[in-house]
């Protein structure tokens, strides 16, 4: 879990919320990216699951480590979505691209995103189960024409497909997420607050990477 | 019982037959019926290697093999400790069927745990109890008017009303009367009491002014009040007596019984009315009433008692307080269908009511999805209570802060909807 291995490496942390219709295969990217894994048979989420994963991006040497809340799309838990997008630093909004409503729906969710989510909230549509081209529904221009839309009103979305069952630009999302969040302004931030860059995200334990002069120095009321 | 019928001594043989050979209690198998009386030709015969169907253990000599007289499987000998009773298959039954007035055969764990859903034996005592209780208390209930009788009389006539009793022993505290110990009596009932005011027995008499007494029990039919001089000896049963009916009205009613007495009250009500509803579909609406009633004082009930996460209040009384709201939700429970039915049909006449309600509640719409979304907001914090139980295990404090932040948010807009809820939280 050593996050500071080098000491040019930066790193910053950020939370993650997965929005969509349910079965669009929100929890099956999140297991591709976290795990790698593919479940032909995944059971619908309950609630909200909690998944962590760390990205790097190697021009800038910044790990990014994602906190991801995958939440459950079904109508039953639409209530506690605004819960984790409202200190969300990014969104995923996936659709279904051999199902319309699905993508209508992701836009719903974009719309209400732009009316409650904090400001400079990354927001990602992401079109899921490329593998099955053949039955495509929502064409990519329609997508396109959406993006540029959003664009005119302000709103820069990323977008993305993927195929959580082939693996296929599950990776690249993240990457894009990763490059479009402001990981400068946050490692800034908590240069300024904790000096040093020392992490105090850590509720326990002892931070065994930390150097040993700043862990005397916070140590001095023992012996 | 008959359980004579089955054998004491347990029979170790072992037999072999085409299947194999069979240790234990188990007779030849072409008898259709044991000593035991119930039918053996449903018993699954030996194969070679068995195992038990409960626990999939090996089946041999060590373990055990034996046939559960129900369902005729094999198990061990650990999984058919146990006794059920059985009759034989009648018609078409295939195997031997559970009669509480049947035989008692040794059977499987699975059917001796089935019975139970099947056959129940309870024997209610409450009738002889409040029988018994009922002579107690018409005992004690006739002492005390003929105390009350003898005081009244003491007061207007001013003599003696009991013959005075003889004897060496205090009637209390059976101290034997002495030179120091004088014998006293009771003027009330006659009996010997001792007298020792400052001392180890000062409980046993007292000897008071009459006027003391007169004044606490106003409401008796006095002739004339007797100047307050006057002292007379009473022993402790007698003034405790006396002084009965008062102390029942001084003693603070315990809130709890006031509760519970309300909400019998209103079950009894309810119980009545719902007999009566079957007959009369009219009284549907007083009967809605009361069911109204009933539920807010059940919500009363659980508001003074129960803190929020469903713990009790007072700590002394916790037994009593869970075993009144057990009997309540059982209550509920067994009648709820009924009732729903009930409020369905007579659903009309209650915007009216709501309408003079000074303050608009929450339509039933709102109520239903606001206690949907407590719901979901309660699953939610369980899975995230588990998931920082599993990250503290795996010691990865680094995830656990922002599940802890999730857990407080998930707990403060919980709160958030039960304060809107209101009333309406409990179902």
């Amino acid at each position: 879990m050593s996050t500071q291995s080098g000491s040019n490496e930066r790193f910053a942390q950020f939370k993650l919320v997965l929005l969509g219709e349910s079965a669009v295969g929100k929890s099956s990217i999140v297991h591709r990216f976290v795990k790698n894994t593919f479940d032909d048979l995944r059971e619908s989420t309950i609630g909200a699951a909690f998944l962590t994963q760390q990205i790097t991006i190697p021009e800038t040497q910044t790990t990014i480590k994602f906190e991801i809340w995958d939440t459950a799309g079904q109508e039953r838990y639409k209530s506690l979505a605004p819960m984790y997008y409202r200190n969300a630093n990014a969104a995923l909004c996936v659709f279904d691209i051999t199902n319309k409503s699905s993508f209508a729906k992701a836009q719903d969710w974009i719309k209400e995103l732009k009316k409650q989510a904090p400001e400079g909230i990354v927001i990602a549509i992401v079109g899921n189960k490329s593998d099955l081209n053949d039955e495509r529904e929502v064409e990519q221009e329609e997508i396109e024409n959406y993006i540029q839309e959003q664009k005119s009103e302000g709103y820069d979305i990323i977008n993305a497909e993927c195929s959580a069952k082939t693996g296929d630009g599950v990776l690249t999302i993240f990457d894009k997420i990763g490059r479009a969040l402001p990981v400068d302004e946050v490692i800034e931030s908590n240069k300024s607050r904790q000096g040093g860059g020392i992490s105090n995200r850590r509720t326990g334990g002892v931070d065994l990477s930390r150097p040993r002069r700043q862990q005397a120095g916070q140590t001095n009321s023992c012996c | 019982m008959n359980k004579s019928t089955t054998p004491t001594k347990k029979i170790n043989k072992i037999s072999f037959g085409e299947q194999g050979f069979s240790i234990g209690d188990q007779q030849d198998k072409s008898s259709s019926s044991s000593p035991t009386g119930i039918v053996r030709s449903h018993w699954k015969t030996l194969q070679s290697n068995n195992l038990c169907k409960i626990c999939h253990i090996n089946l041999n000599v060590k373990n055990g093999i034996v046939n559960c007289r129900k369902c005729g499987q094999l198990h061990c000998n650990l999984h058919t400790h146990y006794e059920v009773r059985l009759r034989n298959p009648q018609f078409d039954e295939k195997t031997p069927q559970y009669d509480s007035n049947g035989i008692w055969s040794r059977c499987c764990e699975t059917c001796y745990l089935e019975r139970q859903n099947t056959e129940v034996l309870s024997n209610n005592l409450t009738e002889d109890f409040k029988k018994i209780r009922l002579t107690f208390a018409d005992v004690n209930e006739l002492k005390r008017i003929k105390v009350q009788r003898n005081f009244l009389k003491l007061v207007n006539e001013g003599k003696e009303v009991t013959h005075w009793k003889t004897g060496n022993h205090c009637s209390i505290c059976f101290v034997k009367f002495s030179l120091l110990i004088r014998k006293h009596h009771c003027r009330l009932c006659g009996d010997l009491v001792c007298d020792d005011p400052n001392g180890y027995r000062k409980y046993c008499s007292i000897y008071l002014p009459i006027i003391s007494l007169i004044d606490r029990l106003p409401n008796l039919n006095y002739d004339k009040i007797p100047n307050d001089t006057i002292k007379f000896r009473c022993c402790i049963n007698c003034k405790n007596g006396l002084l009965f009916e008062l102390r029942k009205q001084e003693q603070p009613e315990n809130e709890i019984i006031k509760t519970y007495l309300n909400l019998i009250d209103q079950r009894y009500q309810i119980e009545v009315m719902l007999e009566k509803y079957s007959k009369d579909e009219k009284i549907g609406h007083k009967l809605m009433n009361h069911l109204k009633d009933f539920e807010k004082l059940v919500i009363n009930f659980r508001n003074q008692f129960f803190t929020n996460d469903l713990r009790v209040v007072q700590i002394e009384n916790e037994q009593l307080i869970k075993n009144i709201y057990q009997s309540i939700a059982m209550f509920l429970q067994d009648n709820l269908i009924k009732y729903k039915e009930i409020s369905a049909i007579h659903v009309p006449p209650e915007p009216q009511k709501e309408e003079i309600k000074p303050e608009p509640s929450l339509t039933k719409k709102q109520v239903r999805e606001l206690r949907e979304q407590l719901m979901v907001l309660n699953e939610q914090k369980f899975l995230i209570e588990n998931m920082i139980k599993d990250f503290t295990k795996s010691r990865r404090f680094d995830e656990l802060n922002s599940l802890i932040l999730n857990k407080q948010e998930l707990e403060d807009t919980i709160n958030e909807l039960e304060n809107k809820l209101g009333e309406f939280k409990f179902i």
